[in-house]
């Protein structure tokens, strides 16, 4: 049986449909990320999941148990699950061990007990020297800490994120999004994990729901999903991909501007488009030489070196991204060939 | 610019200093001192008025914390119109309710005792009255109904201002609604709720009309009557100099208190956007909270404002209302009571003066203290929000003991009256323009200034325009402070610069309550126009 | 010889009566020049409008600006202005004959007499000229008719300290009251001062002009008035009030009421014609009948309904004794009831 469950989820503010009928199956232990922009109603779904929202239409249930329908929604402080807000939320008048003892507190552990599971915590987040200060005496990270550890003591079955992230600079970024993984893999939690960005996606998730207006794009392991999305939606998003508007013609050949393309994979339809990532297209510079298959001429437009290979945007009749080897270097007004292997091509339908 | 605003704030309080410690020969003494600490004729209006704010305090924190959660918290109906009820309490004049409520809860006579006798059949004289409102208890309940809007105000803004993540943390994590209220919500507030009780405090201290109503029939005095009754003839100023230290001292004391207690641990709240309020269901919980604001606001508006529009159209006030009819209350008042042209004359010119003098004042000293134009910026933001540490009967001995003697004297014209209104209502000023100049930010004027105005011209082009309509509200705010003050004028008016209140006051010393009435009535739809035209200048909100 | 003459005249002169000032055409110009007149007076405020429309209606070019307080503070708002040099007033009037004495001795009272006060016996005018008895009234008990029956009603201010009235009086304060003032004076010398401790103790309620307690009584506040001005208690009867006077056995304070004219008056013409409207016939006459007061003026008539003053056992007022004892009055009182 699946730990958590989402049926046909629906929210309603008026006229504006924020989450559209989600279905989605958690089991025991996973680390799910719901990934979307702003506004394809990921914290809504999350917020619904923790209680404070009542379904318009749906269910929710943590195991057998249905927490969450029209009409009827346990409250938040009776589902015993861990939440780290966006904000972090940490309470500015009770000290980091307060803060972290509460929810243990609440489900009415012993003074003692409550003790030891605290520090534990504590310890497994590298607070415990902080153990006694006020959160108006720490940094972002060290607050966000807290936080983690206040969720993380009472043991809860399922943990809900936010955006956690969001607020800290780029080097504790990496540096919490290893954290939070390793706290998940100690402690074995369900972990339902809400961002906007696809890397912290990518490299946190045991799956990704890709999100938008409402429903889901696709659900998939980070690879599923990089390399074989569904959608122009999800190939954007994600990151790292081109996608080329196409015809279908017939089989497995596509009209990309007037040239025979050959696509190895994915789904076709008349108007379909081609994801094909950024390292899976070559630059032949002019002169060279070059087969006929799948290869399109353009002009190199501009291009940025970036260390470790060169980012370049190639005007084929529209832009093209593609990510280069260092050593190819090409001035703009350059005029090239690129092209694309048929196997990294992948058709997209939606 | 800070020498006039020292001159303004320290001077009175100078003299005041300097005359506690003489006796009549202008000799130095400690003598009034002594008095005051040992003559029970001053000891016990003192331990009385100490008592009796702390009691308004108390009173208030019990009423409207509840209230301001139950508005800022859950789902009970009526928000709308109980916020604009609170803020008719808020703009009342306390010594209004006060009048109203002698006619409500005079022991035999009052409305409602008389309601309570007929339900029960009892007679006025042989039965406990339901309330008796000249007692010092009474002047506690009165004074309470109009102070509450403060810390209703103060608690529901704290409460507005704590993110819904941290009360939702509290929730996931166990606690029920009630334990979050206590565990997280109360601590948060709790400045809120310390600020709201010292300020209670310090308004019921420094009122006059409400002990003089209420509480001198029943022979309880209070520091302000009691430093009032020093100025009859012939004027006692060494003793109510000294009387009025306590006060001043007091004042101060408390405000740094709560300065000190909002300092610590850092109440401003960390972290991210939050995500809307959970609003609590009340259910059946709904009753009692209706009941409770409708229990408040009645005492406060609704009753008071019924009682003196009844009585303003009644041949005598205390008999039944079939064929009592009349408006020869209001035939006196505008067409005969020689009074009434006199002091409505002097009220409008003092609070437009006070009003227009006030703004501009706020205004400069707003400007350059926040833009940090001048050296020493820090002391004239000091100064402009000090005169709020002085009761205003305490100012108006500092200005009367200041301006009867040479070289300006100025006790008996309206002058003296205008500075006693600019001092007293210029911290209110500041306050409401340094909110409108904060929110212009500094690059707005720069962005002016790289393209080339002067800074008086970005003052004029940028600046003026975007805080416009907090300086029409902060002319508003200092007109309707200055109409309805009593406390001050008191003390510095003569025949010839009577006010509007000062005139209602003398009426109740013959028990004219037919005129009180109409004048109330008058002051109160004055004070409505005013307020309505504030929240059209201020609904628009400009950057 | 002609110098003899001359002393002989002067010695005939100085033992006249001093010359009434009667409302010649000049001043009644000069008056209307000035346009105002500022009466201070603590005389009931509607009385005393009444007092002046009945003036504007014969001289319809001058204000009148009534400022009514309480005696004692009629004396300390003049008494403050004129300490700080501010002369606003033309005419006073107040309940507390001392008053006058002391306004004399500072010299600040102008030597005028109406012509109609030249008829008022002795005791009631000024050797000097300066002020006359403008009106009188007692400080009487009262009760109200709803709450006590007649035969209940207390005849005397012994009575009051029955238990039975406990709660139910109400009362004036000598410290804002010159009529209070002049009744507790002339009552602690017939009951003592052991009379008004007793009284303290009974709940009273403790207001401060003697206008008050009569309204207090009509409306029901209370059941029985301690002292009040029984103009006030005429006003409310004519008004269908149930109010009724009480002249007490021991005795009841007689109050006279001067109006003087000020020296240093700023509209000193219209201060005089309006000082001798006061006293004229028309104008007691009024104050007797809508006014309720009683009048010194030998034309005047007691309308029907009121007991004449010489069927009431009186307690005569004595400026002159009281003047040195008011602060310790004052004081004891305030001890006693507070303020």
């Amino acid at each position: 049986m699946p730990h958590l469950e989402l049926e046909q989820l629906t929210k309603r503010y008026g006229d504006v449909t924020s989450v559209d009928h989600i279905s989605l199956a958690v089991e025991r232990g996973e680390f799910i990320c719901l990934l979307g922009p702003s506004g394809c109603g990921k914290t809504t779904t999350l917020r619904m999941i923790a209680g404070f929202l009542e379904p318009d239409e749906g269910r929710i249930k943590v195991g057998d148990r249905v927490v969450s329908q029209p009409g009827s929604v346990v409250p938040p402080e009776r589902r015993n699950m861990g939440m780290i807000f966006q904000s972090y939320a940490v309470w500015p008048h009770m000290t980091v061990r307060d803060n972290v003892a509460y929810g243990l507190k609440m489900r009415g552990v012993e003074s003692a007990e409550r003790r030891k599971r605290a520090d534990a915590a504590l310890a497994a987040t590298k607070l415990s020297e902080l153990a006694e200060r006020y959160p108006a005496e720490l940094s972002g990270g060290q607050q966000q800490r807290v936080a983690l550890a206040r969720a993380l003591a009472p043991s809860p079955e399922i943990l809900l994120l936010d955006e956690p992230l969001s607020n800290l600079d780029a080097n504790l970024r990496g540096e919490m999004r290893l954290e939070i993984r390793r706290l998940h893999d100690q402690f074995r939690d369900t972990s339902i994990y809400v961002t906007h960005d696809q890397l912290e996606a990518m490299t946190m998730a045991d799956r990704i729901v890709v999100m938008n207006a409402g429903r889901i794009e696709q659900i998939g392991t980070p690879q599923d999903v990089y390399d074989r999305p569904n959608s122009r939606f999800v190939a954007r998003f994600i990151g790292g991909s081109n996608v080329i508007e196409a015809q279908h013609v017939s089989g497995s050949e596509v009209n990309i501007r007037g040239h025979a393309i050959h696509v190895g994979q994915g789904e076709f339809a008349r108007d379909m488009g081609v994801c094909v990532k950024t390292h899976d297209v070559e630059i032949i510079p002019e002169g060279e030489e070059v087969g006929a298959n799948n290869v399109l001429a353009g002009v190199v437009r501009s291009t940025a070196y970036l260390g470790s290979h060169r980012d370049y945007v190639v005007d084929i009749g529209e832009d093209l991204l593609v990510a280069a080897p260092a050593a190819l270097d090409l001035a703009p007004g350059a005029k090239v060939k690129v092209r694309l292997r048929p196997e990294r091509c992948r058709g997209l339908a939606r | 610019m800070a020498l006039l605003l020292a001159a303004l704030v320290l001077l009175p309080l100078y003299w005041l200093l300097d005359t506690s410690l003489r006796d009549a020969g202008k000799a130095f003494t400690l003598a009034n001192y002594d008095q005051l600490f040992h003559d029970p004729g001053f000891v016990k209006p003192l331990v009385t008025t100490l008592w009796t704010s702390a009691a308004v305090g108390i009173l208030c924190l019990v009423a409207a914390a509840p209230m301001a959660y139950l508005v800022a918290r859950t789902d009970l109906p009526l928000k709308r119109s109980f916020r604009v009820l609170v803020l008719a309490s808020f703009v009342t004049p306390p010594f209004l309710g006060a009048f109203a409520w002698v006619l409500l809860g005079g022991p035999n006579a009052g409305i409602l005792n008389q309601w309570y006798y007929g339900l029960l059949g009892l007679k006025p004289f042989e039965a406990q009255p339901l309330i008796n409102i000249f007692s010092a208890w009474g002047m506690v309940f009165v004074m309470a109904l109009y102070t509450f809007p403060y810390v209703f105000t103060f608690v529901a803004n704290s409460l507005d201002m704590i993110p819904s993540e941290l009360e939702e943390a509290s929730a996931i994590f166990g606690a029920a609604p009630w334990r979050t209220a206590m565990n997280v919500t109360l601590p948060l507030v709790m400045p809120a709720l310390l600020a709201g009780f010292i300020i209670a405090f310090l308004q019921s201290m420094t009122l006059f009309g409400v002990p003089a109503i209420l509480a001198l029939p029943a022979g309880v005095d209070t520091m302000t009557t009691k430093i009032w009754s020093l100025f009859q003839f012939p004027p006692q100023p060494g003793l109510a100099a000294a009387a009025s230290l306590p006060l001043l001292l007091v004042t101060v004391l408390l405000l740094r208190t709560q300065a000190g207690i909002m300092g610590r641990r850092g109440y401003s709240i960390v972290g991210g956007k939050s995500t809307g309020m959970r609003t609590i269901r009340l259910g059946a919980w709904k009753i009692p909270a209706l009941g409770l604001f409708g229990f408040v606001l009645a005492c406060s508006v609704v009753l008071p404002y019924g009682v003196l529009l009844r009585t303003a159209f009644l041949k005598n006030w205390a008999a039944p209302m079939a064929g009592n009819f009349s408006i020869e209350h209001w035939k006196f008042v505008f067409l005969e009571f020689s009074q009434t042209r006199l002091a409505f004359t002097n009220t409008f010119i003092l609070g437009a003066t006070a009003a227009t003098a006030g703004t501009i004042l706020a205004v400069t000293i707003g400007y350059l203290a926040l833009r940090k134009l001048v050296w020493g910026h820090r002391y004239l933001a000091f100064l402009a929000t000090a005169p709020v540490a002085i009761p205003g009967i305490v100012l108006a001995v500092g200005l009367f003991i200041a301006y009867t003697r040479p070289p300006f004297v100025l006790y008996g014209t309206l002058v003296i009256i205008f500075l006693a209104y600019v001092t007293k209502e210029l911290p209110v000023g500041y306050q409401q323009v340094a909110s409108s100049l904060k929110a212009v930010h500094p690059e707005l004027e720069e962005a002016g200034r790289i393209f080339g105005a002067t800074r008086l011209r970005t003052l004029v082009d940028i600046t003026a325009p975007l805080i416009r309509n907090g300086v029409i509200a902060t002319w508003l705010l200092i007109f309707i402070g200055s109409i309805r003050e009593l406390s001050a004028t008191i003390l510095l008016f003569t025949a010839k610069t009577k006010t509007i209140s000062v005139t209602m006051f003398d009426l109740r010393e013959s028990n004219d309550w037919g005129p009180i009435a109409v004048l109330s009535v008058t002051m109160l739809a004055i004070t409505f126009a005013m307020v309505a035209a504030i929240n059209y200048f201020t609904d628009r909100r400009s950057s | 010889m002609q110098i003899r003459r001359l002393a002989g005249w002067l010695a005939l002169s100085a033992a006249l009566p001093v010359a009434a000032q009667e409302s010649t055409p000049a001043m009644v110009a000069a008056a209307e020049k000035e346009g105002k007149v500022v009466w201070y007076s603590s005389v009931d405020v509607k009385v005393g409008e009444q007092i002046a429309k009945a003036f504007k209606e014969q001289y319809p070019k001058i204000e009148v600006d009534v400022e009514r307080s309480g005696s004692e503070r009629v004396l300390q708002r003049i008494n403050q202005e004129y300490q700080a040099n501010i002369k606003n007033v033309d005419v006073v009037n107040s309940s507390d004959a001392s008053h006058f004495l002391f306004w004399k001795q500072q010299g600040w009272l102008a030597k005028h007499t109406p012509p109609d006060a030249q008829k008022f016996a002795p005791q009631y005018r000024d050797p000097d000229g300066t002020y006359f008895t403008w009106r009188a009234t007692l400080d009487c008990m009262a009760y109200n008719t709803n709450l006590v029956k007649e035969g209940e009603a207390p005849k005397s201010y012994a009575e009051l300290l029955d238990p039975k009235w406990k709660g139910k009086l109400v009362k004036a304060h000598p410290s804002y009251s010159g009529t209070s003032l002049t009744g507790t004076y002339a009552l602690v010398k017939v009951l003592g001062w052991d009379y008004f401790e007793k009284l303290s103790k009974t709940g009273i309620q403790q207001l401060q002009s003697t206008t008050a307690p009569p309204k207090t009584l009509a409306s029901g506040e209370r059941a029985v008035m301690v002292d009040g001005n029984e103009y006030n208690i005429f006003i409310e009867m004519a008004a269908k009030s149930p109010v009724r006077p009480i002249y007490a056995s021991e005795g009841t304070p007689f109050v006279s009421s001067p109006t003087a004219v000020f020296a240093g008056a700023p509209h000193p013409n219209a201060a005089r014609l309006f000082q001798n409207f006061l006293y004229s016939a028309k104008a007691q006459q009024l104050l007797v009948d809508v006014g309720g007061q009683r009048s010194v003026h030998p034309d005047v008539k007691e309308p029907a309904g009121r007991t004449p003053l010489k069927d009431i056992k009186l307690l005569p007022d004595d400026a002159t004794g009281m003047l040195p004892q008011i602060a310790d009055i004052k004081k004891k009182y305030t001890a006693l009831f507070g303020n």
